[in-house]
């Protein structure tokens, strides 16, 4: 009856031991949802925030912007020798 | 055609500071963060003489508290893919201000926000982490920073938590110099960033918070466009103490949202 007894519980443990091992296999989450506001729209206008001007990259090309070209260089290197 | 003078406008400022910056940066450090803004280069005259004055007076400056944030969700929002493969001849870069690893210069890897390309030009730690929830903050941080042939600047920001051991954290720790300003540059050590990535998350097809903001370092520039991974990863306890023993502190305080929100892919 002991031998029973000492081999359920040694089974549940080890079911209880693989559910823990799956759960440790995923990543915590950054945000707790408990701890998030949420606000559950779908505007194109919202769309556009968080685009980063997508469309101004072929009329920055078009247009000879001597700024940017020079911008290039000096922020790459800044960043390289900053943490930015 | 207005947005667009005033973008140009943004960045021909922005690449003045820069360039004053990259010239001439005035000596600053994180215990004194509150003041950034008022540290003076005597070498300029008015207002270039107080180039990290966007740090006190910007309004979309970062890191925030992301609990304090609405959330709006967004499934019409840009893919975001990190792609990113092995760098042959990466730099590993004691900046003064924390441990950094530069990209090499034909490295390849980049972010993609829609079909819109941003090479990788390095990644970099803090401790503890610079966007906290409700006032917490993790262990640490790590950001990716990319620029595109415009100079905007995009961060893909990962919270870093005590957990299992990270191998290539362990070897950036490895070969990161201990003197201010290092730099190793001939280690002879291949690094692919995406082995920092989340383990459960597609590279390819990446969910994500994002919000505008700043540098959250001097000149603690705007225009930066920060995307927050929803999940964590995990260096060891001993790898924080590693860590803290290089740069402790090194963490800008969360800023005022101002009306920002956080769209969400989620
Ligand atoms: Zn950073």
């Amino acid at each position: 009856m002991l031998i029973k007894l000492f081999l359920a519980v040694s089974l549940s443990l080890s079911v209880a031991s693989c559910f823990a091992e799956s759960d440790g296999n995923k990543s915590k989450s950054l945000i707790d949802p408990s701890q998030q506001k949420r606000l559950s729209t779908d505007s194109s206008q919202q769309k556009q925030a968080a685009q980063p001007n997508a469309s101004t990259k072929s009329t920055d090309s078009q247009s000879p912007q001597n700024s940017n070209q020079e911008n290039k260089p000096s922020m790459i290197d800044f960043c390289r020798k900053n943490p930015c | 055609m207005n947005t667009k003078i005033l973008r140009n406008l943004a960045f021909t400022i922005f690449t003045c500071y820069v360039t004053i910056a990259v010239s001439e940066t005035p000596h600053w450090s994180h215990d004194e963060q509150s003041t950034w803004w008022a540290i003076q280069d005597t070498t300029q005259n008015v207002p270039l003489n107080y180039p990290f004055g966007e740090c006190g007076i910007g309004k979309h400056q970062s890191p925030v508290d992301l609990a304090s944030a609405t959330i709006i969700d967004s499934k019409s929002l840009n893919k975001l893919a990190a792609l990113y493969d092995t760098d042959t001849a990466p730099v590993f870069f004691n900046s003064g201000h924390g441990i950094q690893v530069n990209t090499s210069e034909d490295y390849s890897g980049v972010l993609m926000i829609g079909e819109e390309s941003f090479p990788l030009i390095q990644f970099h730690f803090h401790e503890p982490s610079e966007h906290v929830v409700g006032g917490k903050s993790f262990p640490a941080e790590l950001h990716y920073v990319h620029i595109n042939e415009d100079g905007r600047i995009i961060v893909l920001a990962v919270a870093v938590d005590i957990g299992e051991e990270n191998p290539v954290f362990g070897t950036i720790l490895d070969n990161i110099p201990h003197e201010e300003g290092g730099q190793n540059a001939s280690s002879g050590i291949q690094i692919n960033p995406a082995e920092l990535l989340p383990a459960d998350l597609d590279p390819a097809n990446l969910d994500y918070y994002t919000v505008a903001g700043s540098l959250t370092t001097p000149p603690c520039s705007e225009g930066v466009q920060w995307y927050l991974l929803p999940k964590v990863i995990t260096i060891s306890a001993a790898q924080l103490v590693q860590l803290k023993d290089i740069y402790t502190n090194n963490a800008r305080a969360p800023q005022n949202l101002n009306g920002r929100s956080l769209l969400s892919t989620q």
